[in-house]
């Protein structure tokens, strides 16, 4: 199969991603989405690697998951602390910062 | 294959990362007091920095580990904005924290991890190890936003930093895949040499303008800095320094490194994105900042319009260009923490003076806390003699040679507007009687130490620029 169709799938998956992360109102699902445009990147990264016939993609790719696995640690950790103070995780609720 | 490793070239980068694991080791045992922390800290980070300006001197080039890590005087200037930052942060930090051991060694651990990042966004010399860089950055920086889990208003900062962070990463990783894809490496000079005027993909236009958007958000350029003023005005009032301060340095660092040097062959096209963004930046930022109460929001947006100035620079995309940014970002950096932290300084028994109206009267009753505050905020709106007349005049100039005298007309009304909301504050310090009698705390000695460093920087720039000018020239890319 062509590149095309993975970069297609893997444009699909970030788009999603970007939709997920504007409509939705729960941080925790953004957070999801999130995950899922890094996810789509790394396909990307994975596909065009195989097209090229080198490595250096995939190399990327091993990266992207251990630093996406820190951002889940911390990020998570965030919204946790968030939680405790006032019992949601909606980002329409915790608003006391604006002007 | 043995791998040969040049040491010399990775001090300052190795001396931070050893300062990092004293602290880590030292935060361990309950019988140290934790204060020393900080000074470790800064005894670190002023031997990076000394280190950095030697091997800035002696004109050190470089790569390392298979061409992904590449020293010469751009990083090495960078380096040395990065870690003037992190000594001063963590001079004004010292007081800031109090007396707390719990709370001392993971913030300065984050700081000096953060600066590791920058200092690795600036030498990066591969797109991999930028977006390492750039996420090891950021990663402690949306800790240290949230900083103080008691208090709601830094969580729910750090929260907000952490979204549109994580979602701004994500945008630079897709563009990083799609260049990828386009020029077939991910090494900036691979790409460099990959890419000509002909052999352009809509891959790699896509990934450019993805990059672009993922820089914005790093740098809050409009249309991506809603997260700005929200994450300043809650964060820890030194945090949002540091944040303002050398994160801004290290996203243009990258996006010089990346632009200038991987995608010269597009110029044609992100030239005019640029300019754009220059312009709605500065406008926005400044004419947002004239209607704030709350003086970290106001300087969020100041720092927003800075950033705008800064793109003035990017437009030109000449060695001028590059040199102005270059110097620029040294300055602001300067003059930016030292504007935070004479809002530090300004504290009262109960809190933090926060609201504009609350420095009323100050410059009489506290004259040193009024003399700091107004000569930042005159640096911040470029009046000589204070090094931002000099950080902007050669942007402007350089803008100008490169045929961009337009843009230089609107930032030098910008630069108007931006004088009104400064001297606003310089005005209710010295001009308005207090409505209420504030009683403020004593100095902090560090605090004062830190802001004097701030202010003979700024005047010294300001009076005599040539001496640092040749430097900045020299390290252009």
């Amino acid at each position: 199969m062509g590149l095309e169709y993975y970069l297609i799938l893997s444009a699909l998956l970030f788009t999603t991603g970007v939709i997920g992360v504007l409509i939705r109102r729960n941080a925790i699902i953004i957070f999801m989405c999130i995950e899922l445009m890094l996810n789509a990147a790394n396909l990307a990264f994975v596909a065009i690697s195989r097209h090229l016939g080198e490595t250096t993609g995939q190399v990327f790719v091993f990266f992207v998951m251990t630093v996406a696995a820190a951002e889940v640690a911390i990020g998570l950790a965030i919204i946790v602390s968030v939680f405790k103070h006032r019992q949601t995780v909606n980002v329409d609720e915790v608003n006391s910062l604006k002007g | 294959m043995p791998i040969e490793i040049n040491w010399q070239l990775l001090m300052p980068e190795l001396v931070i990362a050893l300062t990092l694991i004293i602290v880590l080791i030292f935060d361990m045992f309950d019988s140290i007091s934790k204060t020393i922390l900080g000074w470790l800290t800064i005894v670190g980070a002023g031997i990076a920095l000394w280190v950095s300006i030697q091997m800035q001197q002696a004109g050190t080039v470089g790569t390392q580990f298979n061409d992904m890590f590449k020293v010469d005087s751009f990083s090495l200037f960078f380096n040395i904005i990065f870690l003037i930052s992190t000594i001063l942060v963590a001079l004004i930090s010292l007081s800031y924290l109090g007396k707390d051991d719990r709370k001392q060694g993971p913030y300065y651990l984050l700081i000096l991890l953060a600066t590791l990042g920058m200092m690795l966004m600036a030498a990066g010399n591969e797109l991999i190890v930028v977006f390492l860089g750039l996420e090891l950055m950021s990663l402690s920086l949306y800790v240290l936003a949230g900083y103080f889990r008691d208090n709601p208003v830094s969580s729910e900062a750090g929260m907000k930093y952490l979204l549109l962070g994580a979602f701004a990463s994500a945008f630079f990783l897709y563009g990083i895949a799609l260049i990828y894809g386009g020029a077939g490496t991910t090494s900036i000079p691979g790409i460099a040499s990959n890419l000509t005027a002909e052999s352009q993909s809509p891959l790699l236009l896509g990934g450019m303008f993805l990059l672009i958007v993922g820089f914005g958000f790093k740098v809050a350029i409009v249309p991506f800095h809603q997260w700005a003023p929200d994450v300043y005005e809650g964060a820890p009032t030194t945090i949002a320094a540091f944040i303002s301060a050398g994160p801004k340095a290290a996203g243009f660092a990258a996006f010089l490194r990346i632009f200038m040097e991987a995608l010269p062959a597009m110029q044609s096209q992100w030239g005019d994105v640029i300019i754009l963004l220059a312009m709605l930046t500065m406008t926005v930022g400044n004419v947002i900042a004239i209607a704030q109460t709350n003086i970290k929001r106001m300087l969020a947006y100041s720092s927003i319009a800075h950033a705008g100035y800064v793109l003035i620079g990017l437009a030109a995309a000449n060695n001028e260009g590059i040199s102005s940014v270059m110097l620029y970002l040294l300055v602001y950096c300067v003059m930016n923490i030292g504007a935070f932290g004479a809002v530090i300084l300004a504290k009262t028994t109960d809190g933090e003076c926060l609201t504009i109206s609350d420095y009323a009267g100050l410059g009489f009753r506290k004259p040193l806390l009024g003399l700091f505050m107004t000569l930042m905020l005159l640096s911040l709106a470029g009046f000589p003699p204070t090094a931002g007349f000099v950080g902007k005049f050669y942007i402007f100039k350089s803008a100008v040679q490169a045929g961009h005298t337009w843009l230089v007309i609107i930032g030098a009304i910008n630069t108007a507007i931006s004088a009104f909301y400064y001297l606003r504050v310089v005005v209710t310090m010295y001009m308005r009687e207090p409505e209420e009698e504030l009683e403020f705390s004593p100095y902090p000695s560090t605090l004062v130490v830190g802001l004097i460093l701030a202010v003979i920087g700024v005047l010294f720039i300001g009076i005599l620029p040539s001496l640092l000018l040749n430097s900045v020239q020299n390290s252009v890319l």
